[in-house]
């Protein structure tokens, strides 16, 4: 197990280095743009407005998800799922995006996924303060049931970098990985309640698939502490996320630290 | 105890050609692939504050030989033993286009291992060195390609290595940038540095070096006094650009037959 200990060990030793260039990466993405750090916004906004008058103007004609607003049910789910989904594919894409800037020095490779995953997750918080001065606005303030909101933020930031740790070193061998990951990706925002719900006429199986999909519940639990005052975690399927993102982790960390030192031969 | 040593160090490349082989590889499925040797069992040993210039064609494994003296990679056999910390000036990686001079000085340093206190401590030098003046809090993308080689040349000489490995670095600027390049090499000299310096110019090399090291197609043809080096390294050159480019590509390629 001593590649865990080097994976950690890399992360406490480098932790304001991860915490300084995750923020500099934002900012070199953003502030060459005239609006800045605006468009961490605007962008989810105009995802949120096609899909609102799409799905929820079009298809539902305006009606409400369980008396909530559809816009206002969409963006608690459409939040979590733009740091999930970029999670992934930014994830996955770590190791090859950023190995040009490190070939020359020894650097600790492994906090190169926690960097792309901590700028995401910077984004994320941007957008989840203001999801949430939308709700308390239309519903008053829930108290207790926000610290679901920090418990799927902790998990849904868990898997993802559990998971960028695996997919990262893959991806910087075999190239093709990437099409894979967009694919899979693009599969899950579809197979996630995040802009439609599941009702009576939902196939067994679709329901099973929705329901397996750990996406799922990270959506559904941001969903469910922030618009339904509900936070209630002690269950099976708890037990077995946590599982399966250490079995992940342990598994990226095993093969990162195995084939880490090809990455400068095989760039 | 030397400061660096190199026991029985080779370092070779598959060559593989295509995608399939190159992952079929990774994963020990045995196969014969081609190889190619960028550097042949190298023994050599060096000490505290020896300056060695490191000479040989295109291709003789030079710059292989300072990834891994740098750490940058590590060796297919033998051992390497690197006492300290060991840099390799490389002018333009760890920089970001979008960032101004003061935000890539601290990408830089965090890159290299700094500190935050470290980075603080070394800015107002490496500002100083680097002549940028107002354009320090520019994007760098705005930077013509000197003041670009001038503020990663800085950085990395002002991270202050016990080992520094200097390839080819100062081919880039103009002659004044080069001259205030050897001029803060020549400070890390008199303080009893180690230098490996890698350079096509063999003035620059004999006038810079004390001891030389010739690598030619991956083997060490000789290491010890670069004046002994560097005049049998000039005989030798004399003899190579007499020959053919036939002749050339055949002395060159007079190990390759191992495959």
């Amino acid at each position: 197990m001593n590649f865990l200990n080097i994976v950690a060990k890399e992360h406490f030793k480098n932790r304001y280095m991860i915490v300084r260039i995750a923020l500099f990466q934002l900012k070199s993405t953003y502030m060459s743009n005239r609006l800045g750090l605006l468009w961490v916004l605007l962008n989810p906004l105009s995802q949120l407005a096609v899909y609102w008058v799409v799905f929820g103007l079009g298809i539902r004609g305006g009606a409400s998800v369980e008396g909530v607003p559809f816009v206002l049910w969409l963006s608690c789910g459409l939040v979590p799922w733009l740091f999930i989904g970029s999670g992934i594919v930014q994830g996955a894409n770590s190791v090859s995006s950023q190995l040009g800037h490190v070939s020359k020095m020894k650097f600790p490779l492994s906090v190169l996924p926690s960097i792309t995953i901590l700028t995401q997750l910077i984004s994320h918080l941007i957008m989840l303060v203001m999801v949430l001065i939308a709700v308390v606005i239309k519903y008053g303030f829930f108290g207790l049931s926000y610290l679901g909101i920090v418990y799927y933020l902790i998990a849904s930031l868990s898997l993802l970098s559990a998971l960028a740790l695996f997919t990262s070193t893959v991806s910087a061998f075999v190239r093709d990985f990437r099409f894979v990951i967009g694919a899979v990706t693009r599969a899950l925002f579809f197979i996630t309640p995040i802009m439609w719900t599941v009702n009576a006429k939902t196939p067994e199986l679709l329901k099973k698939v929705i329901h397996y999909n750990p996406v799922t519940y990270l959506v559904d639990g941001y969903r469910n502490a922030m618009l339904f005052n509900q936070f209630y975690i002690a269950t099976a399927y708890t037990a077995g996320f946590w599982l399966g993102v250490a079995v992940l982790f342990v598994w990226g960390a095993f093969i990162h630290v195995r084939f880490r030192k090809h990455f400068m031969d095989y760039q | 105890m030397h400061q660096v040593q190199f026991q029985e160090v080779s370092k070779s490349f598959r060559l593989h050609s295509s995608i399939n082989e190159k992952i079929r590889d990774l994963f020990y499925i045995k196969k014969d692939f081609p190889v190619h040797h960028a550097l042949r069992s190298l023994t050599f040993a060096v000490d505290q504050g020896d300056v060695v210039g490191i000479i040989g064609l295109n291709g003789a494994g030079k710059s292989t030989l300072s990834n891994l003296i740098a750490g940058v990679t590590i060796p297919s056999s033998g051992s390497v033993h690197i006492n300290g910390n060991a840099a390799l000036i490389a002018i333009s990686s760890g920089l970001n286009n979008q960032l101004n001079g003061l935000e890539n000085i601290e990408l830089k340093g965090l890159m290299m291992g700094l500190s935050h206190q470290q980075i603080k401590a070394i800015t107002p030098a490496v500002i100083e060195f680097a002549e940028l003046g107002k354009f320090i809090h520019q994007p760098i993308k705005s930077y013509s390609s000197g003041m670009k080689a001038r503020l990663g040349f800085a950085i990395s000489v002002h991270i202050d290595p016990d080992i520094l490995v200097i390839d080819e670095a100062l081919s880039v600027g103009d002659q004044t940038f080069s001259d205030k390049c050897l001029a803060k090499i020549n400070e890390f000299k008199e303080r009893g540095k180690t230098i490996f310096f890698i350079s096509h110019s063999l003035s620059q090399v004999k006038s810079f070096c004390g001891k030389g090291l010739w690598l030619h197609d991956g083997e060490l043809k000789k290491y010890g006094d670069i004046e002994e080096v560097a005049a049998e390294y000039e005989r030798f050159l004399k003899h190579y650009q007499a020959l053919s480019p036939a002749e050339r590509t055949e002395l060159r390629a007079s190990h390759w037959g191992e495959f």
